[in-house]
């Protein structure tokens, strides 16, 4: 599916200087909102499609007024147009806005079940829980997720966890094949999803994939895309990148037509992209160290090298379709929005 | 993996750090290699690497350590990071007994995926959690005895013997690599002299020619 597809390649983009306030959503005098233009018909971002990153404040909450009732708009449909809404998403999701999960989520019922069970095996499952809660906190320190002490009511905190529980098992329904140990060697598992990337990879820049294929200067020792994908892909990038990026680059994921798994290769393969000079010069431990603890970068320029502004529809019948982990995500982003105030 | 290179270090030797989830595997690396210890490490995902250069006899040696994951799950794939390892420090807690009984499993781990001649290293860590030691001290010199390895009891937190860990498989490793490299250059010069030829094990082979005789 992915074979032979190409991005297109940074140098070629002619973004490179673009402003650096785009992966900032939160602040009001930048922000990735304000500096694009969105009207009633939403398209996918092109490269020249940005303006000036600065703009005024009283812009800016329009924008996110806009982008808000847009989404509500759209959702409030008796028909949705799931294809008008991942475009909209695409472009991330803005803080804020007056969004019901349930409303966005439109599964009431199977939603109720899911959390039933979540809060149900949260009391079988207090070990569990507690490790959880431990595994949050050492992988964001900086995020106060669900920490007692919190003035969130212990109702509400009830139903974000259970909430982000039921969110957390659509998301891995896409993913859980890579956690298959049955699955390994199969066409679906992990070792095929990271010779996938190296596919990727070769078909959009074989010099770069040569290069940490074969010629690292210490020879026999590849940069294979086991040392570093691997924790890529199973995690979804959460190590790789803070959490706010990570939210942003979700939002690509998740409303992306390519599909989700497809989306995040390509995301992977732009890391690789985006960082080519630097791993061009480096030997094998320098490039290993880079990919392991990757650079701060503008997410909104890796997004861009990672989407394809002029894909293969042949290929779009290869693609899943996947309205719901979109609708979820939107809801995530609801849920984390209330944590954080 | 031990090339001779024309660096700023004369031998590469790659090492792994193997052992179950949570025994200190990525604070014994971040400890030996940054000097930093951190209470609430991530879960180590796949493999992190590290290096560093030090003096062995007199010789520049680059370390190139590879932390794997201790997590059951990650086996079939870790597997393939002990490719061209010529050394590994197995790692238990002292704290917990689990850790320590399933040393076995790692050794017959290492039996399957990793050169037969890797040096292999046991190491009892978290030695400053005295007071809540599970594995005495005489059980882990016992079962290294057993299996033929070298031992220590470390502790990643307070920096006791991680320096003198990998210095120890380091040296052991030069020595090895040394002696074999002198080896190869005497077999050159006598090639030509007759009666040097392969030792073969002949008790090995006949047990299992045995093996095969009674199985069918």
């Amino acid at each position: 599916m992915l074979k032979g597809k190409k991005l297109k390649h940074p140098d070629r983009l002619g973004v490179g200087s673009l402003v650096a306030g785009f992966e900032d959503k939160d602040d009001d005098s930048q922000g990735s909102g304000s500096a694009l233009d969105l009207g009633e018909e939403l398209k996918i971002i092109q490269p020249n499609g940005f303006r000036s990153g600065r703009e005024t404040g009283i812009k800016m909450v329009k924008f996110k007024k806009r982008h808000w009732s847009d989404i509500e708009y759209e959702i409030s449909q008796k028909v949705i147009n799931v294809g008008k809404l991942q475009r909209i998403v695409s472009t991330g999701l803005p803080d804020g806005g007056n969004l019901s999960p349930t409303h966005l989520l439109g599964e009431e019922s199977e939603l109720a079940r899911i959390k039933e069970e979540a809060l149900h095996s949260n009391e079988q499952n207090k070990a569990d829980s507690e490790q959880i809660d431990r595994d949050l906190q050492r992988t964001h320190p900086e995020m106060k997720f669900f920490s007692g002490e919190s003035s969130f009511s212990r109702r509400h905190r009830c139903n974000a966890e259970a909430d982000s529980f039921a969110c957390f098992v659509r998301l891995l329904s896409d993913s859980v094949d890579h956690f298959s140990e049955q699955l390994d060697n199969s066409s679906v598992g992990i070792l095929s999803t990271l010779s996938h990337l190296a596919e990727l990879l070769k078909a959009n820049d074989e010099e770069l994939w040569r290069h940490l294929e074969f010629t690292t200067k210490e020879s026999l020792m590849e940069v294979k895309p086991q040392y570093y994908a691997f924790r890529w892909i199973t995690l979804l990038l959460t190590q790789e990148f803070n959490l706010k990026s990570n939210l942003r680059i979700w939002d690509s994921l998740l409303s992306n037509p390519f599909g989700f798994q497809e989306m995040l290769l390509r995301v992977c393969c732009a890391m690789l992209l985006c960082t080519k000079s630097r791993f061009l010069s480096g030997d094998f431990a320098a490039n290993l160290r880079l990919l392991q603890q990757y650079p701060d970068i503008n997410i909104e320029y890796l997004l861009k090298v990672a989407q394809d502004p002029s894909p293969d529809t042949s290929s779009y019948s290869l693609c899943k379709f996947i309205p719901y982990p979109l609708l979820h995500k939107a809801y995530l982003l609801t849920c984390f929005t209330k944590l954080q105030y | 993996m031990a090339h001779r290179v024309d660096h700023e270090y004369e031998y590469l030797f790659k090492i792994v750090l193997i052992g179950d989830s949570g025994v200190g595997k990525s604070n014994i690396l971040s400890r030996y290699t940054r000097n930093e210890f951190c209470l609430e490490s991530k879960s180590t995902i796949g493999v992190e690497f590290a290096t560093r250069t030090l003096q062995v006899e007199g010789k520049a040696v680059k370390a190139q350590i590879w932390d794997t994951a201790g997590q059951e799950r990650y086996r079939a794939i870790t597997s393939a990071y002990y490719r061209g390892a010529v050394g590994a420090i197995l790692v238990y807690d002292i704290t917990k007994r689990q850790t320590f009984d399933n040393v076995q499993r790692w050794l017959r781990e290492l039996r399957n995926h990793a050169d037969s001649n890797i040096v292999l290293m046991m190491a009892g860590n978290k030695s400053d959690l005295n007071h809540l030691r599970a594995v005495s001290e005489q059980d882990g010199q016992a079962l290294a005895e057993k299996e033929g390895l070298s031992f220590l009891e470390t502790s990643a937190l307070d920096a006791t013997n991680i320096q003198k860990a990998f210095q120890t498989i380091l040296t052991e490793v030069y020595h090895i690599v040394s002696k074999k490299a002198l080896a190869a250059q005497e077999a050159k010069a006598n090639a030509s002299i007759p009666g040097q030829g392969t030792t073969i094990n002949v008790a090995e082979t006949s047990g299992n020619t045995k093996k095969g005789c009674c199985s069918t």
